[in-house]
């Protein structure tokens, strides 16, 4: 069976490296009172950066809803870890989040996987959809779609 | 990795698991558990059609597909139905992480069917005894 040469996080961190790199040198070159007056160029904009936002914003906003949510522990879990391989921080509980019915958990979960899957497809990264296909496949795995009807 | 690398050593994979599923299906003839031998027949057939496209698309690229050993190791105790099933998990778990390296290499009509052939698979993994996983296919990748 084949591996992989990249993990997941290397490719993930590389990534925010080369842009916090990019930042600094073209800091530095705006003290230099002899440089060209021109604009500093902008560093470059990961392509892939709202989707790697979006897909954070969806799992937090899951496990908001599933924490106030009674059964779901397992799926909050579930959420975490996959949160924790896009380098996201799970959100401050709060009081404010309401529960969700049996079939808005079956409802959001469904669209999440639905989401995740078209991330995967339309990322620039490799690396990136092969983290964004595991969630969602992760997500259909989970007993909550596995027993609903689609 | 190039497309066409990932392509044929998601082929290879295909070639073990069609050669490795059938031999169990045959260990399994020998039990009285018809679940289990229909979950290895519906199995068989899957990566057996995935197996004959991964030969057109890599085909389509001008290539030359790989062809498949003469025989893979199989575990020497291959006797119960819980030895059977935990090998049909193992492969499956395998090839989840195949996918996963070919969604990583390949874009467009290739990588979706990629995404859906990882889904697919990880699906099958609860027939064998496999249990819900968050991140399938990443661990080992």
């Amino acid at each position: 069976m084949s591996g992989s040469p990249l993990s997941r996080r290397t490719a993930l961190r590389s990534g925010g490296a080369v842009v916090v790199l990019g930042a600094v040198v073209l800091s530095g070159c705006d003290l230099d009172p002899t440089s060209s007056s021109a604009p500093p160029a902008a560093a470059p904009r990961d392509p892939d950066q709202d989707i790697v936002e979006a897909a954070r914003a969806e799992l937090s906003g899951l496990i908001g809803r599933l924490s106030a949510t009674d059964g779901a522990g397992s799926l909050v879990a579930v959420h975490r870890a996959q949160l924790a391989a896009l380098d996201g921080s799970p959100p401050p509980l709060t009081q404010r989040a309401r529960a969700l019915s049996a079939e808005q958990v079956v409802t959001r979960e469904r669209r999440a996987a639905g989401r995740f899957t078209h991330w995967s497809l339309t990322c620039a990264n490799g690396d990136l959809a092969r983290v964004l296909a595991s969630v969602a496949t992760g997500i259909r795995m989970q007993p909550v779609l596995r027993g609903a009807s689609s | 990795m190039s497309e066409v690398d990932a392509l044929q050593r998601t082929l290879a994979a295909e070639h073990a698991a069609v050669f490795v599923l059938g031999a169990l299906g045959g260990r399994a003839s020998t039990l009285t558990d018809p679940a289990l031998r229909t979950a290895l027949s519906a199995a068989y057939d899957v990566h057996l059609e995935r197996r004959n496209h991964l030969r057109t698309m890599i085909a389509a690229r001008g290539e030359e597909p790989i062809a498949a050993e003469p025989a893979y190791r199989l575990p020497a105790a291959l006797s119960t139905r819980e030895q059977i099933a935990d090998e049909a998990l193992r492969l499956q778990r395998a090839c989840v992480v195949t996918y996963g390296a070919l969604v990583a290499a390949t874009a467009g009509t290739t990588r979706g069917w990629a995404v859906g052939a990882m889904t697919q698979t990880a699906l099958t993994e609860a027939d064998f005894g496999g249990r819900p996983q968050a991140l399938p296919g990443l661990h080992g990748a």
